[in-house]
């Protein structure tokens, strides 16, 4: 197990996923409060001759609160497609190219390759996703004014970063099923808007992942009362999709053409 | 008027900088890795110009689907 | 040590396998041989419990292949027809994960070991995305051996590698052999399997068609033909007198080689022999014709 893990470390580091991941999360974290501030009223100006700077305010939002939900809401958005397509290879190639089958008779569990996968890039965005926040909070406040409090946006990032690690085991199962790294990652974004979508229009987030991201773009002070749940179901849904996973392995046929 | 309009200038290039230098120094890394690695699906000068011109999202394009087998 | 019976696989619309039964005893060299697309990888990757049958048993050391929960469980060393790495590893590093699988503690004096025992210690800290297929190649026996295992089975296991190489191979299939470990290779080179094995299966279109020790198989289709040359060239006379000779049944003198078809080997070549020394006949050459593999091999494969 500590093997794999450092296996999935140094691929990683040598296929350069970390720093794609980590690159992406800085890109909207950095660039967000800035265009919000500088470049989109500028544009909107060109566009609406004499809009007056409160109609701009009301429509751009001019809090840190607007700016970071707005941040959070891209990340769901841009940020899950980018994760997607960066690790749609992570098992679905492996299956594919026969790189496993090498590991697999020498004896390397199946439970042991899929969690080191789940563990390492699920920490990695886990992490990501705080400093993303964290780097967010920075700028937003620099730039408007720190009207929330540090509490709420750490929380705000540890709760995309678990439904991140969600993401990541969704990439997973799907690479086991469908073994193409490509519809992994169509997928992988199809089950997770489409969770965010029947979410949102029956009102159960509070029983999805997707109800994660919901709560982590409010930044609430105090936490919904439902958030533990969210959490717990959450959790339930991650070791429902290992579990598949391993079932699916188990039956595999290796070393096909 | 002309003293605000400055002032703005400043500060937003002030905030723009570390994007510049994340950006600047990512492009450079992917350039290095163009002509030392090669590249596949599109030739070295477009990935160059992609990883140069498009912001961060230029290099991420450029690693994830830019790169030669990776070895 | 293998025991298979009626061994079947089918794939989508190809039935690929039909019928496969083999035996290989403990400690024997076994050569897999068929042509091209005849099932022996299919049927390697059943032994290997890397795929699963769809009828027949498939006994690997002691272990049932469609009982298994994990390939790894029928401890079995297995060299894969094209074997797959992580580009982005070096060759030491790649062993250093497989060891990891079975013992905790890297064991960098076995790795170095394999490595070089393979001719792959230059190459240890490159990363195998650069390897050649051959280096690859010998990799890969490197990863099948890492654990010492008592079962090795090999899918053309000297593919693509070079003349030393391929030497190299056989030398290690004999020390293998002297570890009183069993081997299961297929292979398209018959002097190969001539040189090593102690039995041979011979595979047709998805079935065994024959399986013998390779002695037995020689003596089988040894050809009753004695190819003699004399030191003067024989006559239309003397080929006459021959063939009147009790069980000699044809014979024939092709620039200047006699070659007699005789009904018992053993009995009739004394007699041939005794006939010659009557006639005080210098023989340069008196030889019982061979059939090499080669032959034998394409006889089975076309013939039945
Ligand atoms: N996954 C698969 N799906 C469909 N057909 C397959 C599959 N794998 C193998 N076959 C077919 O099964 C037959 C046997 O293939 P196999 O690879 O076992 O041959 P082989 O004896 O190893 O040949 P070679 O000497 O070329 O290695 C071939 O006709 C092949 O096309
Ligand atoms: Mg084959």
């Amino acid at each position: 197990m500590i093997q794999d893990i450092k296996k999935e470390i140094l691929y990683g580091l040598r296929s350069y996923r970390f720093l794609i991941l980590f690159v992406g999360f800085l890109f909207f974290a950095m660039l967000d409060p800035v265009m919000t501030k500088f470049i989109m009223p500028e544009i909107m100006k060109s566009q609406v001759p004499g809009i007056t700077q409160e109609a701009l305010g009301q429509m751009l939002g001019t809090s840190q609160l607007a700016v970071m939900s707005a941040y959070m809401n891209d990340i769901f958005q841009i940020g899950s497609l980018i994760i997607a397509f960066t690790l749609c290879r992570l098992i679905a190639q492996e299956i594919r190219e026969n790189t496993l089958v090498l590991p697999i008779c020498s004896g390397k569990q199946f439970a042991g390759i899929v969690l080191a996968k789940i563990i390492v890039f699920g920490t990695a965005l886990l992490l990501f996703s705080l400093i993303g926040a964290l780097i967010n909070y920075l700028y937003s406040g620099i730039l408007f004014s720190y009207d929330l409090s540090i509490i709420s946006v750490v929380r705000s990032g540890l709760l995309q970063g678990v439904y991140m690690v969600f993401l990541t085991t969704l990439i997973v199962m799907w690479g086991v099923i469908i073994k193409k790294p490509i519809a992994t990652g169509f997928l992988t974004l199809a089950s997770a808007f489409g969770l965010y979508f029947i979410g949102g229009a029956l009102q159960i987030d509070s029983y999805l992942p997707s109800g994660l991201i919901k709560e982590a773009s409010l930044f609430a002070v105090i936490p919904a009362s439902t958030l533990l749940q969210t959490l717990s179901i959450t959790v339930g849904i991650i070791l429902v999709l290992i579990a598949v996973t391993l079932i699916r392995l188990k039956k595999m046929e290796w070393n096909e053409r | 008027m002309i003293d605000t309009t400055f002032e703005i200038t400043r500060e937003i290039l002030l905030m723009l900088l570390p994007i510049i230098v994340l950006h600047l120094g990512l492009a450079i890394f992917c350039i290095v890795k163009i002509y030392k690695e090669g590249v596949q699906n599109l030739n070295k000068v477009t990935w160059t110009l992609i990883c140069l011109f498009v912001n961060l999202i230029g290099p991420i394009i450029f690693l994830i689907v830019g790169r030669r087998k990776e070895n | 040590m293998i025991q298979v019976t009626e061994l079947h696989k089918k794939f989508k619309t190809f039935h690929a396998l039909k019928g496969i039964t083999m035996h290989v005893k403990k400690g024997e060299i076994y050569g897999f041989i068929g042509k091209n697309g005849s099932g022996k990888s299919t049927t390697m990757n059943i032994l290997a419990g890397l795929s699963h049958p769809s009828s027949g048993k498939c006994i690997v050391g002691e272990k049932d292949v469609s009982k298994i929960d994990h390939p790894s469980e029928l401890n079995i060393g297995y060299l894969p027809e094209d074997p797959k790495f992580y580009p982005w590893m070096s060759a030491f590093e790649i062993l250093d994960y497989l060891v990891s699988a079975k013992s905790n503690r890297t064991n960098k004096g076995r790795i170095n070991e394999m490595l070089s025992w393979v001719g792959l210690e230059d190459a240890a800290q490159r990363h195998v995305g650069g390897f050649s297929r051959g280096m690859k190649q010998r990799l890969g026996i490197a990863t099948a051996l890492i654990h010492n295992p008592e079962i090795v089975i090999l899918d053309e296991p000297s593919s693509a590698l070079d003349p030393e190489g391929r030497s190299d191979v056989l030398r290690l299939i004999t020390d293998l052999k002297q570890m009183g470990k069993t081997v299961v290779f297929s292979t398209h080179i018959l002097s190969d399997v001539q040189k090593v094995c102690d039995k041979v299966g011979i595979i047709a279109t998805g079935r065994m068609i024959t399986e013998k020790p390779l002695s037995e198989l020689i003596k089988e289709n040894i050809v009753p033909i004695y190819d003699i040359k004399l030191k003067l060239p024989a006559d239309t006379e003397l080929t006459e007198k021959i063939k009147e000779l009790e069980g000699i049944t044809r014979v024939e003198n092709i620039n200047d080689m006699l070659s007699a078809t005789v009904t018992d080997t053993d009995k009739d070549g004394v007699r041939l022999m005794q006939y010659f020394t009557d006639q005080k006949l210098a023989i340069r050459s008196f030889e019982l014709r061979k059939n090499n593999l080669e032959d034998i091999f394409i006889q089975e494969v076309n013939g039945k």
